[in-house]
């Protein structure tokens, strides 16, 4: 009983080592991507491995330069992210690889984010930490 | 017999130190603070680790508009600031549960925002000792330690480096809360800085403009966004109470309209996009009463 007990807790401590280590990875290489723009209070990062997906929706103001930051571990190779309008329609892609993209919108809409990390046919799947920051200024 | 039992003991001991021994996974750490990219050198000599599952799935991730941005567009319409209409910062030493304390968190860290927006830098400085007090109550303390509030005396006089300070710090709170399994917890703190935020606007509607109502009207997409990332954790009695009560708030945003799309477009232009297009809300007088009145009586029963 205390060995399964001892198995169960190395799992657990390994769930909170991974979390505390996206945070830090997020610290060091996501947030200075933001430069002057003003950070965002929410915090949304992950694990995730090649074939995962992820998204953030968000209403964006009109009139108010924004900062989208996708950052994620080189592990999981070329993260592909685009943004969409409300109604899913892609309105731009990172089709050169960038890991920001700077907008402005006209009038207060919704505005999905979406990531897809890369498939990996190899045997051995790796886990890296995908981060979303969101920067505004005026 | 003994002997079987010995040996699938050994083996559960011996997966657990193996699990154990395997070093950290593939998020690394960089040394560089200044370089856009990912630091490549460190993590590609890191060991990584092998993922723990193979199903792949669907992240999704809910946000909102923080009080500082909501501020800030309010400021520019010219609307004037009254320290009379923020919480009163004795909120902070109520005692309660910790969603009374995240509650709270919330109310006076939008207090905070404004008072930081509008320059009201002795104010700011008050309320962020507020903020530091209901941060310890919740077990996040460090994050509003003794150098942060230093450092927010030291820039007084500099906004911008005060609502840097106090965004980069609302950031970690958020952040801190759902290291330690406490998402429902930050839930309740965004969603109260949004009903503190728009209690605020709406103190100084008079003789408003247009578009500072059209603003007011906007804040439904906000509520939406608000509505999602609380009910995601519903499983909390706090959530579950603090979602039955802005439904008066939901059904009074009910009444705002918009006009008819036009196309969403997006153009490159000097390295951004510029994305034009989409609704224009509006909400007439009884609608913006009836907004008026249901976040005047929320707010107030959550300050109680």
């Amino acid at each position: 009983m205390k060995y399964t007990i001892l198995l169960l807790a190395s799992f657990a401590f390994f769930t909170v080592e991974a979390s505390s280590q996206c945070r830090g990875f997020t610290k060091r290489n996501c947030v200075p991507i933001l430069e002057d723009y003003l950070q965002n209070d929410n915090y949304n990062a992950a694990i995730l491995i090649p074939g995962d997906e992820a998204e953030l929706d968000m209403a964006f103001y009109g009139g108010v330069s924004y900062r989208i930051v996708v950052c994620s571990h080189s592990i999981l190779g070329e993260v592909e992210f685009s943004l969409n309008d409300y109604n899913g329609n892609a309105l731009w892609t990172n089709t050169d690889g960038e890991k920001h993209l700077d907008i402005q919108v006209a009038t207060t809409q919704q505005l999905s984010v979406k990531i897809k990390v890369p498939s990996n046919e190899s045997s051995l799947i790796h886990e890296g930490c995908v981060s979303i920051m969101l920067g505004s200024k005026e | 017999m003994i002997i079987h039992k010995q040996i699938r003991q050994t083996l559960t001991f011996a997966i657990a130190l193996a699990t154990l021994s395997v070093v950290s996974i593939g998020c690394g750490e960089s040394d560089s603070t200044n370089n856009h990219d990912v630091e490549n050198s460190d993590l590609a000599t890191s060991k990584t680790e092998a993922a723990k599952r193979t199903k792949t799935l669907k992240k999704i991730f809910r946000a909102a508009p923080s009080p500082m941005e909501t501020a800030r567009i309010i400021q520019k319409e010219g609307v004037s600031f009254n320290p009379e209409n923020l919480c009163g910062v004795e909120l902070a030493s109520k005692d309660g549960l910790s969603s009374d304390h995240a509650i709270s968190l919330g109310l006076l860290g939008a207090d905070l925002s404004y008072a930081s927006i509008y320059r009201k830098n002795s104010v700011a400085l008050s309320y962020l000792e507020a903020v530091k007090t209901l941060s310890q109550e919740l077990g996040v303390g460090s994050v509003l330690n003794n150098e942060l509030i230093g450092r927010a005396e030291t820039n007084r006089a500099n906004r911008d480096s005060v609502v840097m300070l106090v965004s980069s710090a609302f950031y970690d709170l958020n952040e801190k809360l759902k290291s330690v399994g406490h998402e429902d917890l930050s839930g309740l703190v965004v969603a109260s800085g949004w009903i503190e935020g728009l209690y605020l606007a709406t103190r100084e509607l008079e003789g408003s403009s247009d578009n500072y109502k059209k603003l007011i009207a906007e804040q439904k997409l906000i509520l939406v966004d608000v509505m999602s990332l609380i009910e995601s954790y519903k499983e909390s009695p706090a959530i579950e109470d603090m979602i039955n009560q802005l439904q008066p708030v939901v059904t009074a945003f009910e009444g705002v309209t918009y006009g008819e799309s036009a196309e969403i477009t997006a153009k490159k232009k000097d390295g951004a996009i510029y994305i034009g297009g989409g609704k224009e809300y509006f909400a007439d007088e009884n609608t913006i009463q009836a907004i008026t009145t249901a976040i005047t009586t929320l707010r107030n029963n959550l300050v109680k």
